[in-house]
């Protein structure tokens, strides 16, 4: 199931919301683990194994490392590898086994499976639970079901926030009863993020599609404005999935960690990366960065620290080559920036307006290295297929509206609170329900072929 | 820290009623029977959703089944489409809105599917041994370009590619210069079909190639239905705020039509069905709506049988037309009872054959290339 469909809004929801507000303290864990396991099985009853899977190996796991002494590290690894297996299998299998083919000639003739959803966050959760337990970080869940809360909890189930075990384990001891103003500012942020998902980024997605259909005729306006809109595309669909994933927490009485700060508001790459999917960021920061040396080793290593970090975070991405590429891409600028402008005097003194346009130009680079468009799309960004047909002209006057707006939110400095306008959240949630309806609007002019 | 506002109502009151209303919307379109016609968006809406776990699409159904059946739908839809014209998105609707009317985008130029379709119209008059004739007219966008701003004009000129072609093609009937100069009344404004003027121009301009004396309008028998919202109008999502009149014209002899849909015979004594101007979609006036073949016939006409192969921008025009031929046979390739040959078959005094399509016709249908073969 999707925040963004209508079994969601006018079914899942309220159901969900009122009736864990309303049972006994000691059936909220049970409830809430319920609800979970019918939001991710909605979309397809078998991925539930998978989830059984990983939260049994997970769980488990961690109580048979409590109980040896001698093997620890060996039984983690297992874990470890048990958790990736279907990451590999459903995620990588497919790619892998391109390479091979690419390399060798040898093909296989297994079937790529359909990727079951939200599969990287779960098991990157998973992952972060067994090794804070192996380091000590944090105790052994006993019971299997506020660990599969833990691991399943619906709101940041398939988009993240990814979360720490250490970040919720005491809310999930506590089961909080949510008062009824967390449930409204709550509800108000998930609002929030679902306009910023319904309303800016389908939108912005549907323009990009216009423009990446054809770049002979979106041509070099179409393809620049088309990847511009594409920046904003992913920023308000992620940070809006991350906004409802934070407001529907606070209604169910969890704090769920930030994801995104501004981030087109940096004024470097680095800056960037602390402001976009911080999650993500810090889950590689603790259990890769840090493990392979991090900062405190010579200038080279770091480099190379930083260039596998950024390969692994472009391969997290999805399984293909622009991805790593794109991963690449940030990992070689982050290591120039590092040595050669963070932290320069003459850096300081270039207006900032400057810098976050620069850092937001490479960033939109880096996009398009992301989309998987390649060549054609730089090729038409450099004016090699003409400057635009006239429909593709009107396209872009049609939506030049909504990209200036987009523009204003992600870079101006300073934002009034939507969510705290009288009558703002009731309309936003009509306005979201309105234009689901019409997507799934489809006049048949001649119904009797 | 939140500002306190006196005036805000108790957080209960408001989490429980919103979510009560979002629930009750939810309810109201789950419980829907589901599976029934709408005139709106001339469907059959969803059907209830089955389960099947060997094959899982509960989650799609279910999507489909509640967006098909939520309450107020149709004020949803143009709720979201207004606010996608008001945004400046007026090309994302399907329909474009330009002086007052609602119009079809432009037809992308492709001028070998063109090409195709007219070679194989002429092999089919060739082995008829009759003459052929065709008409397009110029889309209502086209000639509403002198008003619309710059940007959305120069859209319509990847037309004239195909007009160009069609004007070198000596079996083409051209409309006259009075359909280009007035779009206003050669147009409805919330459909793509022309108006009994626009028909009339056309009956005009196929006077001479067909060799016929054209009647003066008033010599018709004229009706009027008002309220016609057409079908560009529905498609555009957009609020019914405007309004077309259907104006109709047939011989005021005896006639009889007969529609053949699915292997099935329907035979009336009027070309004209007033009681479908009623629907959401009138122009069904004509002709009780599109049908793979229809016959009609008009025993004191003076010609003898008139074969046309057409889509819908036809059926305005065959009441005229039938004044002149004793027979004629219509056939439209995009209905399964629509097939061309069957047609030449039923007679043995063709006069001709005339195509009638629109400009969108003509390029992107692929069932009349596939049946002129």
């Amino acid at each position: 199931m999707v925040f963004s469909s209508l079994t969601y809004l006018l079914l899942f929801m309220p159901c969900v919301l009122l009736g864990y507000r309303i049972i006994p303290s000691k059936a909220r864990m049970p409830f809430l683990f319920a609800a979970s396991l019918l939001f991710y099985g909605w979309g397809n009853p078998q991925w539930l194994l998978l989830l059984a899977w990983c939260i049994l190996v997970s769980w488990g796991g961690v109580l048979l490392i409590n109980r040896e002494n001698g093997r620890r590290k060996w039984i983690l690894t297992l874990i470890i590898v048990l958790d990736l297996l279907p990451l590999f299998w459903f995620k990588y299998f497919g790619f892998f086994s391109g390479v091979v083919k690419d390399l060798t000639g040898w093909e296989t003739k297994i079937r790529t499976p359909v990727l079951p959803a939200g599969i990287s966050f779960f098991t990157f959760q998973a992952l972060s639970y067994v090794i804070d337990v192996w380091r000590g970080d944090a105790k052994a869940q006993r019971s299997p079901v506020v660990f599969g809360v833990y691991l399943a909890l619906f709101p940041q189930l398939v988009a993240g926030p990814i979360v720490r075990y250490t970040d919720l384990e005491a809310q999930l001891i506590a089961h909080p009863k949510p008062t009824w103003a967390q449930i409204r500012r709550g509800l108000c942020r998930f609002t929030v993020g679902l306009a910023k998902k319904v309303l800016l980024a389908d939108a912005l997605g549907r323009f990009w599609g216009q423009m990446n259909a054809d770049f002979t005729q979106a041509g070099a306006l179409g393809s620049w404005l088309g990847l511009i809109a594409f920046s904003f595309q992913i920023y308000f669909d992620f940070s809006g999935y991350s906004d409802m994933a934070i407001g529907l927490g606070e209604a169910l009485g969890f704090v769920l960690p930030e994801n995104f700060d501004h981030p087109y508001r940096s004024v470097s790459l680095t800056e960037f990366w602390r402001r976009w999917h911080i999650s993500l960021t810090t889950w590689f920061t603790q259990y890769v960065y840090i493990p392979l040396g991090g900062n405190r080793c010579k200038t080279y290593r770091r480099d190379l620290n930083l260039l596998i970090v950024w390969s692994l975070t472009g391969l997290w991405h999805g399984a293909g080559w622009h991805f790593i590429l794109w991963g690449l891409y940030f990992g070689v600028l982050l290591i120039l920036e590092k040595r050669f402008v963070s932290g320069r005097p003459r850096t300081e003194k270039i207006p900032s307006l400057l810098r976050q346009g620069f850092t937001y130009l490479l960033v939109v680079l880096g996009w398009g290295l992301f989309s998987g468009f390649g060549m054609p799309l730089f090729q038409a960004m450099c004016g090699g297929m003409g400057f635009a047909s006239s429909r593709a002209v009107l396209t872009c006057v049609s939506f030049a509206p909504l990209l200036i707006l987009c523009a204003l939110i992600s870079f101006a400095p300073r934002l009034p609170k939507v969510a705290e306008w009288r009558f703002a959240v009731p309309i936003l949630m009509i306005l979201c329900i309105a234009a689901l309806v019409s997507q799934g609007y489809a006049p048949f002019v001649y119904f009797q072929f | 820290m939140e500002k306190p506002n006196k005036k805000r109502l108790p957080d209960n009151l408001v989490v429980i009623a919103g979510l009560l209303v979002l629930l009750a919307f939810g309810l109201a379109a789950i419980l829907a029977r589901g599976g029934e016609f709408d005139e709106w968006e001339r469907r059959y809406l969803a059907d209830r959703p089955g389960v099947s776990l060997s094959k899982w699409e509960t989650d799609k159904e279910t999507e489909k089944f509640l967006t098909d059946h939520i309450p107020a739908r149709q004020a949803l839809v143009a709720l979201d489409s207004s606010g996608q014209f008001l945004a400046g998105r007026n090309t994302q609707l399907g329909a474009w809105y330009a002086s007052g009317a609602v119009i079809e985008e432009p037809v992308r130029a492709d001028t070998a599917r063109i090409e195709i379709k007219l070679r194989r119209f002429e092999k089919i008059a060739d082995t008829a041994g009759v003459t052929w004739l065709l008409l397009t007219p110029r889309t209502h966008g086209w000639l509403l370009r002198d008003r619309m701003v710059p940007v959305m004009a120069r859209a319509y000129d990847t037309e004239e590619e195909s007009y160009a072609l069609l004007e070198s093609c000596e079996n083409t009937v051209t409309m006259p210069e009075t359909f280009n100069a007035d779009p206003d009344g050669m147009y409805y404004r919330t459909d793509h079909h022309w108006t009994l003027q626009g028909a009339y121009q056309a009956y005009l301009a196929l006077g001479e190639r067909l060799g016929y004396e054209p009647l003066p309008l008033e010599d018709f028998r004229l009706t009027e239905y008002s309220g016609f919202r057409g079908t560009t109008l529905s498609r555009s999502g957009l609020p019914a705020l405007w309004q077309d009149t259907l104006m109709c014209a047939e011989p005021d002899s005896a006639v009889t039509l007969t529609i053949i849909a699915k292997r099935e015979e329907q035979k009336t004594d009027s070309l004209i069905f007033p009681d479908r101007a009623k629907e959401w979609d009138g122009y069904a006036v004509y002709l009780n709506g599109n049908h793979g073949t229809l016959i009609i016939e008009r025993p004191d006409a003076p010609e003898g049988t008139l074969i046309v192969y057409k889509d819908s921008m036809a059926n305005c025009l065959l009441p005229m037309l039938s004044s002149h031929f004793r027979r004629v046979i219509a056939v439209d390739a995009r209905y399964d009872s629509g097939v061309f040959s069957d047609a030449l078959a039923r007679s043995d005094d063709t006069k001709a054959i005339l195509f009638v399509y629109s400009l969108d016709s003509l390029t992107n249908d692929t069932e009349i290339t596939r049946k002129a073969k």
